[in-house]
């Protein structure tokens, strides 16, 4: 999904240079047309793929947009070259026509590409920065999974503050990263080491981490003062698509009247709206849930491991973004600020 | 740390019975019961007496007379030697602890003394190797665990989650040892199931426990000089004592208690023994089988009615009368689907999803994780109870609230009805506004021990054994727990929380659900709304 969006954005983007280039001209449609059929190959296989992987998919998603944006950009040029009317309608802007024009745009979108790649690697940290705001001293805030934004977001605050963290280990699927994060140990993954790996955990602060199973959500949400989740991508009617667990959080939160907070890039802002939510919710291995040892089980029994939630928006009271702050009603707005309409369904 | 001295001045308060002094010198008898165990030189017989000998004789512990010494000369040697032993190698290990240590211990003054006048008087060295033998000797087996179990208590403190500051109690019980002496062998041994989890769940608790009770009482002679009605409460509150060290007691097992003892306490005196005993005998096999047994088919056969074709039945965890329930209106040839979901660390819902599957009924299993997809296509919700509260509260396995909830609070859906099933046994008059009131904590380890990788290897003893390693070895360098946990990565992160600073493990039993996410409480009186239960709690003490 969030593949999806910087595939959204690249061809936005590509087809704001198209547009200055030749404003106004009927072959735009054409152009962009043309190579939108091929963008969707592009732009489902890694999303689909990559998906499956939450905590990857950030800097994956940032790599996978090469290829992609290379291949319309590969296409782009061929579509307006056999164009016959673009290399002579092309001109009225005042700038080189032809083959000159063609490389310009590919250099311009390229730096657009990697003005996104470059937001890509300070989301994170500029989410952070409004953490001050929304975090105060001897809060108590309840978190769920590993997400690293959120992570960044609670450091940030606890270089100033003290407060005291609950973590639900969101077993199965992330619990082991959790554990990880929790008690500050790298994932002892063969991966790049990435900058993340290397920043002091919270409890390096001075900061009180707890941890709980899942189930305890409820039992401990009469004591918390803010919940604050991280996602996997958010839709623009305001919902939002996130580990497993992270519903019924969301809901324990609104039950006692507690804020929740969501923290995520805009990269993960999707112009999707949400009307068959099954169709968003992949699946992941029920060996999982069930070992091995119980294998006569799995036999007999339907075992079920949804990776994700769908977390309407009316559980959710605050969005933070690397924008700032936003109410979930006002996403569509920031959504439309992102991508061009014509790209919103492949 | 009841230094010896002391027992043998209660003693002198009240010297003359010989029996009596049991349960007033009860630290050091239930102190002597490992001793005992470890070390067979020391004489069984004189142990129990030496207080009530001691006590006419000298007040003053150190002067020492020298009768009932030929018989006690060697045990208190060879303990002392022992002794000594260990304390130069403790010494050559930590010195300045030993020095702060042992004179801070009660038996300080006692053993220099006793070393001074050397092995010729036997009293003071009787009683004070005695209490070496009490304190130390079950220390010393552990070897060199003396310092690192103080280092483990002290870290243990900072690791209690503040908001539950009230409900860390004593730590569990890990042995029979130390138990006192009057403490029945059932006792015991249902004392460390329930604190495995071998018997889990209110209501076996509870039975378990009465049957326990039923063979104490059978073993029960009254001393001389007391009446039934009075010692056997006595009797029975040491058992209950000790159950209740091995695990926090439940709202069931303490109403079954109070009704016991009310049995007890209404037992006419006049009464002979043998007849008193059958007639409480009888008293608790009545008594399970109105309030468990009965009730339980009564309680599933009134559930199962509620049960439709076609239905999706959503529960938690993994409640016997639940089970029952379900497998009641399977025989009744209903067609309907189970949803179980089920939560770390105990994972009970295995064991129901197991039976219902192998009963024949059709089965989906889910974590806690996938519970709003649970609760999509379900239409009704049964769950279990630990008890329920006076202010109708659901107090149940943690966890439950948030199906309860999920239930009532489906986006866009029907509310889908919640249905609790539970004794009314289980009924208290205490109340909870929420789950942090009343509660209970469970071990913290069991969230890093319960790791799917360690039952792959289906060994769960090399897993438990390797567990404290870690730990020690966390404690001597800090780098240590990278080779141990390396075969098993899934440890690694949790494996030495309890020396990673400011990291906090929580692991609760159970938690309160609000009333207005119960419909409707099925009991043997009846299928009743969260609010009658102060009424039917009423009327059930008052029976």
């Amino acid at each position: 999904m969030v593949v999806g969006n910087i595939v959204r954005r690249v061809l936005g983007l590509i087809r704001d240079e198209a547009e200055d280039d030749r404003d106004g001209d009927f072959s735009l449609s054409d152009a962009g047309s043309e190579s939108q059929p091929q963008t969707p190959r592009g732009g489902d296989d890694p999303s689909d793929f990559h998906g499956s992987d939450r905590g990857a998919s950030k800097p994956i998603s940032s790599l996978a947009t090469h290829p992609v944006s290379m291949f319309s950009l590969l296409s782009h040029p061929e579509t307006e070259t056999s164009l016959p009317g673009t290399p002579a309608t092309g001109s009225p802007s005042g700038r080189l026509p032809g083959h000159t024009q063609n490389r310009d745009i590919r250099a311009e979108v390229l730096d657009g590409i990697n003005e996104i790649i470059d937001e890509l690697g300070q989301v994170d940290d500029q989410i952070a920065a409004y953490a001050l705001d929304h975090i105060h001293s001897n809060e108590i805030i309840l978190t769920h999974t590993s997400s690293t934004t959120v992570q960044k977001f609670l450091l940030k605050a606890a270089h100033k503050r003290k407060f005291t963290v609950i973590h639900a280990e969101s077993y199965p699927n992330n619990h082991e990263a959790t554990h990880a994060t929790v008690s500050g140990t790298a994932p002892n993954d063969d991966e790049i080491l990435s900058t993340e790996s290397f920043q002091k955990p919270l409890i390096a602060h001075g900061i009180t981490v707890i941890l709980i199973p899942d189930s305890a959500v409820f039992a401990l949400m009469s004591r918390v003062n803010k919940v604050i989740l991280g996602t996997h991508s958010v839709l623009a009617n305001g919902g939002l698509v996130a580990a497993a667990g992270t519903r019924v959080i969301a809901r324990a939160a609104k039950v006692h009247q507690t804020p929740c907070v969501v923290v995520s890039g805009v990269y993960k802002l999707s112009p999707v709206y949400p009307f068959d939510f099954d169709s968003l919710i992949e699946y992941g291995d029920s060996s999982k849930v069930i070992g091995y040892e119980d294998g006569d089980l799995v036999d007999q029994i339907d075992v079920q491991n949804p990776l994700y939630d769908y977390v309407p928006a009316e559980l959710v009271d605050l969005y933070i973004t690397n924008l700032g702050g936003h109410a979930p009603s006002y996403l569509y707005r920031i959504v439309s600020d992102h991508y061009r309409k014509e790209d919103i369904s492949f | 740390m009841a230094t010896p001295a002391d027992p043998s001045l209660n003693t002198t308060s009240s010297p003359p019975a010989a029996p009596t002094p049991a349960p007033a010198s009860e630290p050091p008898a239930a102190m002597e019961a490992p001793s005992q165990a470890q070390a067979p030189k020391a004489p069984k017989a004189p142990k129990p007496a030496k207080p009530a000998k001691q006590a006419p004789k000298d007040k003053p512990a150190a002067s020492a007379p020298a009768d009932a010494q030929g018989d006690e000369k060697l045990s208190p040697a060879e303990l002392k030697k022992k002794a000594k032993a260990e304390k130069a190698a403790r010494r050559a290990r930590e010195k300045a602890e030993r020095e702060q240590g042992a004179p801070g211990g009660g038996q300080g003054p006692n053993t220099p003394a006793g070393k001074k006048g050397g092995s010729g008087d036997a009293g003071a060295p009787a009683a004070g190797s005695a209490a070496k033998g009490q304190k130390q000797i079950p220390r010393r087996g552990s070897a060199q665990a003396v310092p690192q179990a103080e280092e483990v208590k002290k870290k243990k403190e900072n690791k209690n989650v503040a908001v539950f500051g009230h409900l860390y109690g004593q730590q569990r019980r890990n042995t029979v040892a130390g138990a006192g002496k009057e403490v029945h062998p059932a006792v015991l041994a249902l004392g460390l199931q329930m604190r495995d989890y071998v018997v889990c769940g209110s209501s076996a608790r509870c039975v378990a426990t009465l049957l326990a009770f039923k063979r104490v009482i059978e073993a029960y002679t009254t001393p001389k000089g007391t009446s039934l009605a009075r010692h056997l409460t006595t009797h029975l509150s040491h058992q209950i004592t000790y159950l209740s060290t091995c695990r926090p007691l439940s709202i069931s097992q303490g109403n079954a208690i109070r009704a016991l003892k009310l049995a007890i306490s209404s037992i006419d005196p006049s009464v002979p023994e043998a007849q008193a005993k059958t007639t409480l005998c009888e008293f608790i096999d009545s008594f399970i089988r109105e309030k468990i047994t009965v009730a339980d088919q009564v309680i599933a056969g009134s559930a199962a009615q509620k049960i439709k074709d076609g239905d999706v039945v959503v529960t938690f965890a993994g409640s016997s009368i639940v089970k029952q329930t379900l497998l009641t209106a399977f025989k009744q040839g209903k067609k309907f689907r189970v949803s179980i979901i089920d939560s770390r660390p105990l994972f009970e819902g295995k064991n129901l999803a197991r039976t219902l599957a192998n009963a024949g009924l059709e089965v989906q299993y889910s974590l806690i994780s996938g519970l709003s997809h649970a609760v999509k296509d379900a239409t009704k919700v049964f769950l279990g109870a630990h008890a329920m509260t006076s202010n109708g509260r659901l107090y149940s396995r943690v966890g439950t609230a948030l199906v309860a909830m999920s239930a009532k609070e489906r986006a866009g859906g029907v509310e889908i009805p919640v249905i609790v099933c539970c004794e009314t046994v289980k009924f208290t008059d205490r109340v909870a506004l929420d789950s942090i009131v009343v509660n209970e904590i469970a071990d913290a380890d069991e969230l890093v021990l319960t790791q799917p990788p360690h039952q792959l290897t289906d060994l769960p003893d090399p897993a438990a054994a390797a567990q404290p390693e870690p730990k020690k070895g966390g404690k001597s360098a800090p780098s240590n727990p990278t080779p141990e946990s390396a075969p098993k990565s899934s440890d690694s992160p949790l494996a030495d929380w309890r020396d990673t600073p400011n990291l906090q493990l929580l692991n609760l039993l159970y938690d309160a659900t609000p009333a207005e996410y119960v419909d409707m409480v099925v009991t043997e009186m009846g299928s009743l709304p969260p609010s009658a239960v102060p009424i039917v709690h009423r009327m059930s003490t008052n029976l």
